[in-house]
């Protein structure tokens, strides 16, 4: 018996394709809006995670510790070899120690006889790390401080030692650490100690390539690298990591931040800068009108 | 009535549990094995089995949500979703192991079109190399979701008229 068409499934059908039609139209639409208008997407994007992500923390957190704690007992099986290696670490620590010390009195007593003003401290808040927001498209995390605690987009999130990105995005109390190893990220540094300037380029992998750098002779596997502070983004001499020489034949950096055991990030909050405005009175007073400067010869 | 109610309460749940579980800051950003689309093996092995819990709204929202929450661009994904449910909902699930590939295969198709519609805006895009990894973490997951979720629901094996 031939299977006659039901009229009302193949409406149901119809409509249903039709409806789907409408969505894909929808969210095509949305991301050729993310497209061309980024940043308001990008703060619908914070205003969504500003509401979800803190709700869910209780629920992420008990997972995190288990993990660190299975993490952490490998680490157990180790912890001679640890130890061994922590105690040469903390004889050489010593003289390091020691060194730092003397320097920082010789330093104390040259600034005092020069009368040298330095650059204001710089602040910081420390945020932990709420949650992981990488994926294969995105290189970030997310920190449970916000514009609540002065944070704003483009401030430097450091790690203990070295940058681990630049905000990008802020909710009232989360934010978006742009990881320096984002395909999007793009750093200005300064390679010491031949001091020579390079973008530091992230692209997706766990080494950021440096570009722009002109002559890489006198750049070596090993040679530091610090933030550069051009473009007045980020502030100087901030330690970023060290160069290393890639199998593909390029200038990486090995981040000196630990990407793999982020847990708390510190946001250096950006001090009200001191804008010069005007021309400067170098030049003198306005020249006097020629009528005015004529009248007394006569 | 109610238990369809309760049956989609839970997979609206499951998902996003789904979508929080690669938050969890663990610390293996970018190196290693990448973490799977757990959200994709979910409601693919859902949809499979109980078509009528996974209506396309529930798609829809919990796609967006991944969008949004996980940093994505926001859009395509939720339309790879929404268009592989819409796909597996009229198939009648074969073996396990037919399912699974259908499964890898869409959601390599919904990564191409994914890399093709960023390529042709213009946008960055991941490495290959990062994808296939992505891939082949999602596609070694789908089994597991899928026991995880036979033996979580007591839904029927593929195959088994319902």
């Amino acid at each position: 018996m031939a299977e006659r068409p039901d009229p009302i499934a193949e409406l149901t059908r119809d409509t249903r394709r039709l409806v789907v039609g409408v969505i894909a139209v929808l969210l095509l639409g949305l991301f050729f809006l993310w497209r061309i208008d980024n940043t308001r997407v990008e703060q619908l994007r914070m205003d969504l995670i500003d509401r979800f992500v803190p709700s869910f923390e209780w629920t992420v957190r008990p997972v995190a510790a288990v993990a660190r704690m299975v993490g952490e007992f490998q680490s157990y099986t180790q912890v001679y070899q640890q130890n061994e290696e922590l105690r040469r670490e903390l004889q050489a620590m010593r003289g390091w120690r020691e060194a730092a010390l003397q320097l920082e009195q010789k330093n104390a007593q040259l600034l005092a006889l020069n009368n040298v003003r330095l650059n204001p401290r710089l602040t910081f808040v420390t945020g932990e790390v709420m949650a992981d927001a990488g994926g294969p498209f995105r290189r970030a995390a997310l920190v449970n401080i916000g514009r609540a605690d002065g944070i704003r987009d483009g401030a430097v999130a450091m790690d203990g030692l070295g940058i681990v990105g630049r905000i990008a995005g802020t909710g009232e109390r989360a934010s978006r650490i742009l990881f320096l190893t984002d395909s999007s990220s793009r750093l200005p540094v300064t390679v010491k100690p031949s001091g020579q300037r390079a973008i530091l380029a992230g692209d997706n992998g766990p080494l950021p390539v440096l570009d722009f750098l002109d002559g890489t002779d006198a750049v070596r596997p090993g040679d530091r690298v610090v933030s550069s502070g051009a473009g007045g983004l980020f502030p100087p001499d901030l330690l970023v990591g060290q160069v290393v020489a890639a199998p593909d034949g390029r200038l990486r950096v090995h981040p000196a931040a630990d990407f793999r055991r982020l847990h708390f990030v510190r946001v250096i909050r950006p001090g009200p800068s001191e804008t010069v405005s005007g021309p400067g009175d170098l030049i003198g007073a306005l020249i006097p009108q020629p009528d005015a400067a004529a009248e007394p010869g006569q | 009535m109610t238990a369809l109610l309760l049956q989609r309460v839970l997979v609206a749940s499951l998902g996003t549990i789904a979508i929080h579980l690669p938050l969890v800051p663990v610390g293996q950003a970018g190196e290693g094995i990448a973490n799977p689309d757990l959200l994709f093996c979910l409601l693919a092995a859902c949809v499979l089995r109980r078509p009528e819990a996974v209506p396309l709204s529930l798609v829809l929202v919990l796609g967006l949500l991944a969008d949004f929450i996980l940093g994505r661009a926001p859009g395509p994904g939720a339309l790879g979703l929404v268009l592989a449910t819409e796909h597996l909902r009229r198939r009648s699930p074969g073996s396990f192991l037919a399912e699974w590939l259908r499964a890898a295969l869409l959601f390599a198709a919904i990564l191409a079109g994914i890399a093709a519609l960023l390529a042709l805006t213009l946008a960055p895009l991941p490495g290959s190399a990062v994808l296939a990894r992505y891939w082949l973490a999602t596609a070694l997951a789908y089994p597991l979701v899928a026991a995880a979720l036979r033996f979580a629901l007591d839904t029927p094996r593929p195959g088994v008229p319902r």
